[in-house]
């Protein structure tokens, strides 16, 4: 199907997005805030589609989330704002809506994690998105964050060890449910 | 070495040697439950639908609309290629009579 796509065909990149568009915008949208992520996401797909060409193979998910993460990084840098305000300025993130049924975690637990996932360093929510929330391994956290595997690993350990300090006794109390 | 260790990332002398401390450190193996309780909680943070789809429209593809600048840059170039064209054909007109 990449290949088709890279041939000129449209409705077959249309079947990569498809394919991919949730875990883009889920990305995208604890990166930048919900304000901001439709256009994140609507720009990587655009993106992606002009330089199709560019991808050699290896994780399609990969190459296209480095991508997103890279218009997620121009949308933070032009805003010049702390990490924290990409929560605080936009539109909460938890909506209104009643979780589906398997979900396990309550929405404040929900809140509460995604709050502090906000106020990492954007390199550092990247990381933890992708691999901990999204489920990439090590190698395609690295194609997607563009680094190598020891940044990679660096970076979510200092990640997780953040997260930890900012959910706090909330965290332990979880631990014990 | 606790963080890539969760994550089954570390090679076999690493994971024998974590392995070996984790024997005889009550703190390290509370760290150890804490990462993977963290762990386990991301893993559960809900996929949000997006807002709409993200699939290109075939105008949306078109090489005018993908880039503006590119395309405005084109339709310079064209009017001055046109132009020149323009003066060539004068130039060979007037040095002919």
């Amino acid at each position: 199907m990449v290949a088709t796509a890279q041939a000129g065909d449209l409705a077959a990149f249309n079947q990569l997005v498809e394919r991919y568009q949730t875990t883009v915008y889920n990305v995208c949208l604890r990166m930048v805030g919900e304000a901001s992520a439709e256009d994140a996401a609507q720009e990587t797909f655009f993106a992606a589609y002009r330089s199709l060409k560019s991808f050699r193979g290896g994780a399609f998910r990969g190459w296209l989330l480095r991508i997103a993460s890279n218009q997620c990084y121009d949308q933070l840098r032009q805003r010049q704002r702390r990490p924290a305000d990409v929560l605080e300025d936009d539109a909460p993130v938890v909506d209104p809506e009643p979780l589906p049924e398997h979900v396990v975690l309550s929405a404040e637990t929900v809140a509460i994690l995604e709050q502090a996932i906000a106020q990492l360093p954007p390199e550092q929510r990247l990381c933890v998105l992708l691999i901990d929330v999204q489920g990439l391994d090590y190698d395609e956290a690295s194609q997607a964050m563009g680094v190598n595997l020891g940044t990679v690993k660096s970076r979510l350990s200092r990640a997780r060890a953040r997260l930890r300090e900012l959910l706090g006794p909330e965290f332990r109390r979880k631990e014990g449910e | 070495m606790l963080s890539p260790y969760v994550d089954g990332q570390t090679s076999l002398p690493e994971r024998r040697a974590v392995e070996a401390h984790l024997g005889e450190c009550d703190l390290c193996r509370a760290e150890l439950a804490d990462l993977r309780a963290l762990k386990g909680l991301l893993a559960q943070l809900p996929r949000r639908e997006p807002p709409r789809a993200f699939v290109l429209g075939p105008r949306a593809v078109r090489p005018a609309a993908l880039s503006g600048a590119f395309s405005g840059f084109v339709r310079a170039a064209t009017s001055i290629a046109a132009a020149l064209a323009f003066l060539a054909v004068g130039m060979s007109l007037f040095l002919q009579g």
